[in-house]
């Protein structure tokens, strides 16, 4: 970073080294895959939700894409936690990423300019107003969206030491978050970092002394103006490695512990119980019977047996509904008479030869709408063999 | 009761007796569509009168052959002239032809299909209904027309309303019992006309099969019928803002997303019943109630069984966020409701400053 021959035009400035460039690479794929997981989540039934959804076989699917990049993301942070401590720690860089009261001063002489009001921008050193305000603005999220998705990711767990509304109020955070970021991101950064003028520093490494004029004049004037700094002696560098390292070890322990616990230690969050309805569903009622056709009393024994004590009443209660003075075939038991003389096909009845009779006959051979009991057919059979007597 | 050859058998008899059917429609469809007062109604009781009248069919069983004469004058059909002709097409004259029914279940399922001579619309939606496909499952107890209506005693199903649930009790009494405790059939039998019967959520003739994924998925929607009607809900003081809340939860996006995407594909997320129950719904602040605050740990640890004490207060999906309920998301929100547009609004007039000037300096620049 020291640079201590006189500058060409031609010359460009390391900006950012090869690790710096892989965490960029990997934090802006993992932002947008959790940004394209994520929003789908908050707004599921838009169109492009939908689309997402479809594209990645379903809801569950954006659900684990979003968790493994997630991960991805935490590491990401670690490695840079790791890094951003090597250099203060070791290298003794300094911190050229916070917000100081030059920035302020940065921003109101850029609002005039941009007014109108002044000749030229403000003069920015390392990192101007604009990359520090994104750079904590990053910071500031990752934490939030961490810690809100951890919550999210293990609810159970979380209530167990906070009260239950915690959890809408991560889910809540996390959304207003994540609109926040990708919406800034958006404006802010596309804005200054590839609209206004394409940087790509973050990719190539390093800026040429022309772009360096534009974006970083304090920066190059330091540069140029300083003078070579000796490097570090090789005991003093053992010392402070010896220092960062136990440090070092013992975020990594812990961060590694909670990658672990975020990923393994809730499994059983949901379970699939036998949801819907568990009653039986087929219980039929104890019907009301249907009705069964009434006994009929067996024929009075004592009583003798001719058509007015016997016959004669039995006929009309079992018969009479259609052998009655309606009778579809003209055959009505009514009267004596009526019986006798039978209906359009002729008489049933044969006195003195119950075989020959067709009522008996018909009885006998079953079949017909209204039957006698076998009782009371063997009383009838009885009767006409005796000669059919009316009284 | 299912063998094959029994199914083949009643398949057989389906068949036959449509066919005898249609023969009748086609040979009394003049006589019977022009004049519907058919007057065989005093002719055939005149022998079906008699209480007595029954038959003995091949299985065994005692078949009554009796109509009463009271029963008739009381259903819809007898007072508007439509006699028993109209149902029982082959038997206008004496003697009948011969009964070829095995059984008393055979003949009900033959003899129902004259019912769609006139109510062809029901009766093509009840064929697509759950109960016909347990028939052509061989189940020959799943009912038909006649054992829902009535057959000579068919009355307005729906007078009084409570008379639906009576109904559908006939097989379904277990639940039915439970539906009468819950809050919409303590209401229905105090004759409350806003409550669902069971067949405002599961249809009347082509009834569906409530277990099914799609039904599941769509059971929601089906609730919102109601509870979604701001003037219904305000009636009864309850929230009509559930199901508009809901759909925004933790359950409610799974299910609306499989609602529109995947709606055949079983999704456990929790739809209304799994919480409030299905049958059993009561009042919140029925101590009975699966959402009591006393019984709600108990209904959250259906689906989420390691949930303790606090995790009850994680559910806020059915009330707006508000200061008084729940402060600490009213909070959280709060925030970010107000930064987010206040950080947003803040880079766009910045960058477009920038933007501005960057114009204006190129316009300069091009001037000679």
């Amino acid at each position: 970073m020291t640079n201590s021959t006189p500058s060409s035009p031609g010359q460009t400035f390391v900006r950012f080294d090869l690790l710096q460039r892989i965490q960029h690479i990997i934090f802006l794929i993992s932002f947008s895959v959790l940004g394209m997981t994520g929003l789908p989540q908050k707004y599921p039934l838009a169109w492009a939700s939908t689309a997402i959804f479809n594209l990645v076989g379903g809801i569950e699917n954006a659900r684990a894409i979003h968790h493994t990049s997630a991960i991805v993301m935490m590491i990401v942070s670690l490695v840079h936690v790791l890094e951003a401590l090597y250099r203060i720690m070791v290298q003794r860089t300094p911190i050229s990423m916070i917000p100081w009261i030059d920035d302020i001063l940065h921003v109101y002489q850029d609002v005039l300019y941009y007014l109108g009001f002044r000749k030229h921008k403000a003069y920015y050193g390392r990192y101007s107003y604009a990359e520090k305000a994104e750079y904590l603005a990053l910071i500031w999220g990752t934490i939030v969206m961490g810690a809100t998705g951890f919550m999210m990711w293990n609810p159970i767990s979380t209530v167990r030491f906070l009260p239950g509304e915690a959890i809408p109020a991560a889910k809540a955070a996390h959304g207003g978050e994540a609109v926040l970021a990708v919406l800034a991101i958006i404006i802010w950064h596309f804005y200054h970092v590839h609209i206004k003028h394409f940087n790509k520093s973050m990719f190539t490494g390093r800026l040429t002394r022309e772009e360096m004029q534009h974006e970083h004049p304090a920066e190059l004037a330091a540069l140029e103006a300083a003078r070579p700094t000796a490097p570090i002696q090789p005991a003093e560098l053992r010392r402070r490695q010896m220092l960062y390292l136990p440090i070092a070890f013992i975020l990594l322990a812990l961060f590694s512990y909670g990658f672990y616990f975020f990923i393994g230690y809730e499994t059983t969050a949901v379970t699939t119980p036998l949801l819907g309805e568990t009653a039986p569903v087929y219980v039929p009622a104890t019907l009301t019977p249907s009705p069964v056709p009434s006994p009929t009393a067996t024929p009075n024994a004592s009583a003798s047996l001719t058509w007015n004590d016997t016959i004669g009443p039995l006929l009309q209660t079992k018969c009479g509904m259609c052998h009655g003075a309606a009778s579809p075939t003209g055959l009505s038991y009514d009267s004596y008479a009526n019986f006798m003389q039978g209906g359009k096909n002729g008489p049933v009845v044969v006195a003195g030869n119950s075989a020959s009779s067709k009522i008996v006959v018909l009885q006998t051979a079953g079949g017909h709408p209204g039957m006698l009991s076998p009782d009371e057919l063997a009383r009838l059979s009885e009767w006409i063999q005796a000669g059919a007597p009316e009284k | 009761m299912t063998t094959p050859s029994s199914q083949r058998r009643t398949i057989w008899w389906i068949a036959a007796g449509m066919l005898a059917l249609l023969l009748g429609i086609s040979l009394t469809t003049r006589a019977s569509a022009g004049q519907p007062a058919q007057e065989t109604e005093k002719y055939c009781l005149s022998c079906h009168g008699n209480p007595d009248l029954h038959m003995t069919l091949p299985s065994g069983e005692t078949l009554s052959l009796y109509v009463s004469q009271d029963v008739i004058k009381d259903s819809v059909h007898s007072p508007l002239g439509i006699e028993c002709e109209a149902c029982h097409t082959n038997l206008s004259t004496y003697p009948h032809p011969a009964v070829e029914y095995q059984n008393k279940r055979e003949l009900s399922r033959a003899l129902y299909q004259a019912c769609q001579k006139c109510h062809s619309e029901n009766y093509k939606k009840a064929q697509d209904s759950m109960h016909a496909q347990a028939a052509t499952a061989g189940n020959a107890e799943a009912p038909v027309c006649t054992d829902c209506h009535g057959a000579h005693d068919v009355k307005i199903p729906d007078q009084p309303r409570s008379l639906i649930s009576e109904t559908c009790s006939q097989c379904h009494t277990d639940i039915v019992n439970t539906y009468k405790q819950s809050v919409h059939g303590e209401a229905l039998l105090a004759n409350n006309p806003d409550v669902p019967v069971c067949t405002d959520c599961h249809g009347v003739h082509n009834i569906q099969d409530p277990r099914t994924a799609q039904f599941r998925v769509q059971s929601p929607e089906l609730c919102a019928g109601c509870h979604a009607n701001k003037e219904l809900m305000a009636k009864y003081g309850l929230n009509a803002d559930v199901y508009d809340i809901y759909k925004r939860s933790w359950h409610g996006v799974d299910i609306s997303v499989y609602k529109a995407r995947w709606p055949t594909i079983q999704h456990s997320s929790a739809v209304c019943t799994d919480c409030h129950g299905i049958h059993d719904i009561r009042k919140a602040d029925d101590p009975n109630s699966h959402v009591n605050p006393t019984n709600l740990l108990a209904t959250c640890q259906k689906c989420h069984p390691a949930a303790g004490p606090n995790w009850t207060d994680a559910w806020t999906g059915h009330n707006q966020i508000s200061l008084e309920r729940t402060p600490f998301l009213y909070y959280v929100n709060t925030f970010y409701t107000s930064l987010t547009p206040l950080v947003l609004w803040a880079c766009i007039l910045y960058v477009a400053l920038q933007i501005i000037r960057a114009i204006v300096d190129r316009v300069r620049n091009s001037l000679p």
